[in-house]
């Protein structure tokens, strides 16, 4: 894994580690000078050893779900990257033809291995290039005569034994060498995984389906995977033998190149000899053609436009392969000659889309026109980086699948925060006293944050570490999960545990980084303590909070700015009075403040301390609460933001009418009652309105799945702060429901109102466990609607039951002839057959502006298909309906005639309005349209230039799995097409009460010749749905590693107040009180706590997911998509929750029934 | 039946904190008639508050027994114990000890409760209580609130809420201005009076001592007063008289 967030992991790791052992070095000479403060921070740590390990766990929490989440991307990056070296060996590019050649044939093209001796010339010449290897691959069908067992796509390869230089050559599964050259004029070498299809064995004889009849070969030996031999099942013969077979005389499909260097380092000269290779098969007088086009002054001015505007976005920090590639072409272009480099540059397509896009951006339509003419001919090889792409994928997938997993998990590492806050309250609370008196005999308030920081470092360092070996193994056991879930979907598939050193280290040093930003932070307020409360235990709330004089704020505001000078000035000053250790003093602040990230935090504090007694007031958080709103709305025109702006309006209110209210006479509970109450619940109300109760007001905004975030944080601490500050109305509930429970009465009003009492230690593990639940319950009301969409296998597949493909090599004569001789199935089983073949092929509208021509892959159906399909439309053109029964017999009648799939047509008319782009294929029509007129497209088959018009008539409902296609009548193509396109597909409607997997066996069986491979579509349905399911609830169980941290908080929370109430409890006893009633009163407590969190959570949880899930529908438009409730998994994920923080407070529980009475009341 | 509502027999108690072992009671006899005031005075460490925690069953004996009402109460089980003190027995401690989370009323109420008394008559009681101490007005109010003298009437409510036989107070006046500590003396009194409970109570503070009926000197574990020649009649220590 490269990148994170953007961000190279190797600079992150740099950066971090720099951090972290900056803080180290710094805390290293601040211990060695107060060694009393660090002998007080650390004293605590062995003394009680059981609540250190709880206090590590607890700290660790987030450095296991970030490690956790890196190891699991290594894991799928090394293992892309380490299958594709093990797929391909030496096999760095493949060149593939253009254009279909003479005798060409639907399928892959094919070029005259006269025209490869040609290429082989300059090939050679290539100093980069230290294997070429001419090849034939197509799929056929085999039989194992032995054992009777079929593969009906199995890859033909036929390779050039003389030409192996360069490529380690096929071996054997048992260590020898794979000669082809020695092969028998019948022998054939099977890879690997066919032994698994075919249980083929050397010696047997098994049996191709060709176009013109069978061959039988016999297995000469079992070859190992990759190289030529792939990773699918693949037979491998000699070039010449290949060709026979196939009746491809003389004739080759692909140029197999492999780069200088061995498998793993071949892959660096790609990029070279990819442009090498570009250039080579560049028509030079097309690009000539071309060169003059982009050279005209007009687009070379666009041209220069785009490369500042990259310049702009990139800034000074360095380039992108997109503006040197830019550049460089813009620089080529003006001289004079054709050069190479400029060849290459033509040839690459990413450059020449990001031309194009520009030109049309400019408006020069025809010359985009032209450009996209001139650019069709160009080339008559494609180049293919398959490694290279293979590579860059395993990076992306990695960094995709950290960043997914750390930005779900946002949630538990922003609790197990929370966690880490909580913690060294607590720990600050315990030794007030300690503190007060350290305070009241000369130490400073520094020396406070000192102690503290020694402590929390200590913590972190060992956290931190037994966090990240925890992550790895939370990985470990994600990637086991992974790899069964895999097993049901691509057996070759396992991926191999890996653990890059960086995203260890990445891991360790955040882990260190925010325990210790969060100690600092908590050690800075607990250092505000007043002296005499903390000696004597008095609660904090008897001091009156004054606030500084504006004076003294803006001196600290203006001495932040200016800190290190500040340092400086008092240094040099120290010197000039000579005192040395002042000034070497001061010279040291100088050096640390100086440090950018210390000299933020410092000005961040000051901006906060000056403006702190407006943000109190409320107007100030109002003012920016409007600011966000409207930038929110109008500039960043995102549903988060304008959240976010309008949680913070509220809060600014809330905050307002609190100090309105303070100055009155009433009591300050009740003001703050009324202010927060009314705050919570106006936001509440706010993020509960679904977005089209809001959206006439704002109009569209963009969301995604950063809403899911923002709502959380403000709902979750919306809901806690109305029910903390009306906490004594839900005692006083409570306390008249459990009149009749007699005994159990005392224990729960204890365990209620204690919690009740410590509003903010209460509010912040209610908070932790309210947003993990929140997060989980949307996830699983997601999961379920998402998986429950697409259940009716006849309305996702147009009205089938099941499918089949065959190669296009051995197509179906007549289909139902094939039926009605099969064994095992009758042509009374099927109710309807239909025939589809998907083609690549470019479209641009008729007429339209632009000449652009864009990549859709159409669905071509025959007769059989429209006469029996069951397509739902959501918009019919005028003219064509009313009914889609009325629209499929006009395509019928008229092949021109063609549908567009949902998923192509943008949601609805804002995203349109947001994205306005005058060369839409379709105009403006929407999936939302409600109607439509037909539109009129030219395609082209890229192989064969044939060009065609269609008119498109209607959009399909996007609940189709083929609503990501144009379909289109097969008869339109094939009246055009210089040779036959064969039915690649076909899909049956069976009749009532046909086994559909009994059938679809028949047809393979049947239909062996041909490569049937058939498909039930229920079964199809129901793996991806098993597959999906897997997968979200791998990811919930991700997520549901917070639950840990909501359960730790709440263990910490327990034992701590088991020490702080050793009083409490004796004089309990001393009234009566059994060790029952003291155990069950603390276990009332954390049930308390961990079920209201969960009310909070799954409330506020089900009610976002319910306005989601309406809003999806609404945008998507998949009319199937509803929301329900998986209250199994619900239940379990509570319970599961709940039994936890039982089992967590069961031993401070069980610690505090065991308190003796007598000692406990002498305790001090 | 004695009309010893209390009776320690050879009572001893013993201190091992690993290093050094203390004996907190040597050996103590002890008997309190029913509806007696005694207070236990004595030097700091001579084991006033231990001998207590041993009378009342907060604390285990490591020799002789405890008598209350003819029941040896370290014979007792735990639960058992708890029991008993619930029903019989109410604390007045230094510290006050209230809850800080409750109301005055719901503090009051508590050992009601845990005896197993009604919601409502439990709160009846405790507001009935509370206005006995004189402190009907502010029932509602948490402990943070109120007065040290306050919070102690608070503490005797609690302690006499549930009728107990016998009184326990450990230093009850120990963090109170002399004002409210002869306040709170009177109130014991009183409620001595009227109620004819038994009250133990330790004290440092002469002016306390001398208001019980009589004074029980301790020093080194040991009783070496037993303040008998203050109580008429009695005629001898407290366990040759039980004799």
């Amino acid at each position: 894994m490269e990148e994170l967030f953007g961000l190279s992991m190797t600079t992150l790791m740099y950066v971090l580690l720099g951090m972290v052992l900056i803080s180290m070095a710094v805390l290293g000479v601040l211990a060695a000078r107060n060694r009393i403060m660090l002998k007080m921070g650390l004293r605590p740590i062995p003394r009680r050893p059981g609540q250190t390990a709880l206090i590590i766990m607890g700290v660790m929490l987030s450095t296991v779900i970030m490690a956790a989440a890196f190891g699991t991307g290594d894991t799928l990056s090394h293992t892309i990257r380490h299958g594709a070296v093990e797929w391909l060996r030496e096999i760095d590019e493949l060149i593939v033809p253009t254009r279909a050649g003479e005798d060409a044939r639907f399928g892959a093209a094919y070029i005259t291995e006269e025209r490869f001796e040609e290429l082989l010339v300059d090939l050679k010449a290539n100093d980069k290039i230290d294997g070429i290897m001419p090849q034939v691959a197509e799929s056929v069908s085999v039989r194992n005569v032995r054992t009777g067992l079929s593969e009906g796509q199995m890859r033909l390869v036929g390779i050039d034994p003389a030409m192996l230089a360069g490529f380690q050559g096929p071996s054997l599964e048992d260590g020898g060498e794979a000669r082809l050259e020695d092969l028998a004029q019948d022998g054939v070498y099977v890879s690997e995984p066919s032994v698994e299809e075919l249980e083929v064995q050397v010696g047997d004889e098994i049996e191709v389906f060709l176009e013109g009849g069978s061959e039988r070969l016999r297995v000469a030996g079992i070859v190992s995977r990759g190289g030529f031999a792939g990773i699918e099942p693949t037979m491998l013969v000699p070039l010449d033998r290949a060709q026979e077979m196939l009746d491809r005389p003389a004739q080759i499909n692909t140029i197999v190149i492999s780069n200088r260097g061995d498998s793993e380092t071949g892959v660096d000269l790609s990029e070279d000899v990819t442009r090498d290779l570009r250039v080579l098969f560049t028509d030079r007088e097309v690009a000539g053609r071309l060169k003059a086009l982009f050279g005209r002054e007009d687009v070379l001015g666009a041209l220069d436009a785009k490369v500042a505007a990259l310049e702009l976005e990139v800034g000074d920090s360095g380039s992108s392969d997109e503006l040197d590639d830019l550049r460089e072409l813009a620089a080529e272009l003006r001289k004079p000659d054709l050069t190479d480099e400029l060849s290459g540059l033509l040839a690459d397509p990413e450059v020449t889309r990001a031309v194009v896009e520009q030109i049309e951006e400019a408006e020069l339509d025809s010359a985009a026109a032209e450009a996209y003419t001139l650019l069709a001919d160009l080339a008559e090889f494609q180049v293919l980086e398959i490694k290279r792409d293979i590579i860059d994928s395993s990076e992306e997938a990695g960094t995709g699948v950290t960043s997914i997993f750390i930005l779900f998990s946002s949630f538990s590492i922003m609790v197990g925060i929370l966690l880490i806050f909580l913690i060294f309250v607590m720990l600050a609370s315990a030794r007030k006293s300690e503190m007060g008196m350290a305070r009241a005999v000369g130490a400073k308030r520094r020396h406070l944050v000192m102690m503290f920081a020694f402590e929390g470092t200590a913590y972190a360092i060992v956290s931190a570490a037994v966090g990240v070996v925890l992550g790895l193994g939370v990985s470990a056991l994600m990637v086991t999960v992974m790899n069964q879930i895999f097993s049901g979907l691509d057996e070759s598939f396992t991926l191999t545990i890996h653990f890059e050193p960086r995203s260890v280290v990445v891991a360790y040093c955040l882990g260190m980084a925010i325990t210790f930003a969060t100690v600092v932070v908590s050690a800075y307020r607990v250092s505000r303590l007043n002296i005499v409360v903390a000696i004597r235990g008095l609660p904090e709330s008897i001091i009156p909070k004054g606030e500084p004089p504006f004076r003294e704020r803006l001196v600290g505001l203006l001495r932040s700015v200016v800190l290190p000078a500040y340092h400086l000035v008092a240094a040099f000053r120290a010197l000039f009075r000579r005192r040395v250790r002042e000034f070497g003093k001061g010279l040291g602040l100088f050096v640390v403040t100086a440090l950018p990230p210390v000299w933020a935090v410092a000005i961040v504090m000051g901006v906060l301390r000056f403006i702190q007694p407006y943000l109190l007031r409320g107007w100030l958080v109002l003012v920016g609460g409007v600011v966000f709103t409207y930038f929110g709305a109008i500039v960043w025109e995102r549903w988060s933001w304008f959240g976010a702006g309008v949680s913070l309006t509220v809060v600014g209110l809330g905050l307002m009418l609190r100090w309105g209210l303070g100055r009155t006479e009433m009591r300050d509970e009740t003001v703050d009652r009324i202010a927060y109450t009314a705050a919570g619940l106006v936001m509440l109300v706010y993020w509960a309105l679904p977005e089209s109760a809001v959206r006439p007001i704002v109009g569209e905004l963009e969301g995604d799945f950063d809403i899911m975030f923002v709502s959380g944080v403000a709902m979750v601490g919306a809901a806690v702060w109305a029910v903390m500050y009306n906490s004594d109305l839900l005692v006083r509930g409570l306390s008249a429901l459990t009149s009749r429970f007699g005994r159990v009465r005392p224990a729960l009003v204890t365990a209620v109102a204690y919690p009740m009492s410590s509003k903010f230690r209460t509010g912040l593990t209610l908070a932790m466990f309210a947003l993990v639940i929140f997060t989980l319950v949307i996830m699983s009301v997601l999961t379920e609607a998402f998986t429950t969409q697409f259940e009716e296998p006849r309305k996702v597949y147009m009205g089938f039951d099941a499918g089949g493909s065959i190669n296009f090599t051995t197509p179906v004569d007549d289909i139902h002839a094939a039926i009605d001789a099969a064994d095992g199935v009758s042509a009374s089983d099927f109710e309807a057959v239909g025939g589809v073949t998907n083609v690549p092929v470019e479209m641009r509208q008729s007429g339209g502006e632009s000449g652009r021509w864009r990549s859709r892959t159409t669905m071509l159906v025959d007769e059989g298909f429209l006469s029996a399909a069951d397509v739902e439309l959501k918009v019919i053109a005028d003219g064509y309906g009313p009914t889609a029964e009325d629209v499929l017999a006009q395509m019928r009648d008229d092949p021109s005639l063609a549908l567009v799939g949902g998923w192509l047509l943008p949601n609805n008319a804002a995203d349109i309005a947001r994205d306005p782009d005058p060369q839409r294929l379709l105009g403006d029509l929407h999936y939302d349209s409600p109607s439509m007129e037909a539109v009129s497209l030219d395609v082209r088959e890229s192989f064969t230039d044939v060009e065609v018009s269609i008119e498109v008539i209607g959009v399909v409902d996007r609940a189709h799995s083929d609503a990501f296609l144009v379909i289109g009548s097969k008869s339109l193509i094939d009246g055009v097409a210089p040779f036959p396109i064969p039915v690649a597909q076909y899909r049956f409607r069976l009749s009532e009460g046909v086994d559909a997997k009994g059938a679809a066996n028949a047809l393979e069986a049947a239909l062996l010749e041909n490569g049937m491979q058939a498909e039930v579509f229920e079964e199809t349905i129901d793996e991806q749905n098993a597959a999906g399911q897997a997968f979200f609830r791998l990811f919930t169980g991700f997520m549901a590693l917070g639950l840990l941290v909501g359960v730790a908080a709440l263990g910490v929370v327990s034992t701590r107040a088991v020490v702080e109430r050793r009083q409490h409890i004796g004089m309990l006893r001393a009234i009566g009180y059994k060790r029952g009633m003291v155990a069950l009163s603390f276990l009332l407590e954390s049930s308390f706590v961990s079920v209201l969190g969960s009310i909070i959570g799954l409330a506020l949880g089900l009610l976002l997911s319910y306005n989601a899930v309406n809003s999806i529908r609404a945008e998507s438009g998949i009319e199937g998509l509803s929301f329900s409730v998986p209250w199994m998994q619900l239940g379990v994920i509570l319970a599961l929750t709940y039994g936890f923080s039982l089992l967590t407070t069961f031993i401070p529980a069980r610690q505090a029934s065991r308190i003796y009475p007598a000692e406990a009341l002498r305790y001090e | 039946m004695s009309d010893f509502i209390i009776s320690a027999e050879g009572v001893e108690k013993t201190y091992d904190t690993g290093a050094v072992k203390v004996n907190a009671l040597r050996g103590v006899d002890l008997d309190v008639e029913r509806g007696e005031i005694v207070s236990i005075m004595g030097p700091s460490g001579c084991g006033k508050t231990t001998l207590l925690n041993c009378l009342s069953g907060l604390d285990d004996v490591d020799g002789g027994r405890v008598l209350i009402d003819g029941v040896v109460l370290n014979d007792l089980p735990d639960d058992e114990r708890s029991e008993y003190r619930a029903r019989r027995m109410g604390f007045v401690f230094q510290m006050y000890n209230l809850l800080p989370v409750l109301s005055a009323v719901e503090n009051v109420e508590m050992p009601l409760l845990v005896s197993g008394v009604g919601a409502s008559e439990s709160r009846a009681r405790a507001l009935e209580m509370l206005d006995m101490v004189g402190l009907a007005d502010w029932a509602r109010h948490a402990p943070g609130e109120l007065s040290g003298g306050q919070r102690q009437r608070v503490t005797i409510a609690r302690a006499l809420v549930n009728s107990p036989a016998i009184v326990w107070a450990d230093e009850p006046t120990g963090d109170l201005d002399s004002e409210n500590a002869a306040e709170i003396v009177a109130l014991i009194q009183e409620l001595n009076r009227t109620n004819g409970q038994t009250f133990v109570v330790v004290t440092h503070a002469i002016e306390v001592g001398e208001r019980a009926r009589r004074i029980v000197r301790m020093r080194d574990g040991s009783i070496e007063d037993y303040g008998l020649g203050a109580a008429p009649g009695s005629g001898d220590t407290g366990r040759e008289a039980a004799g």
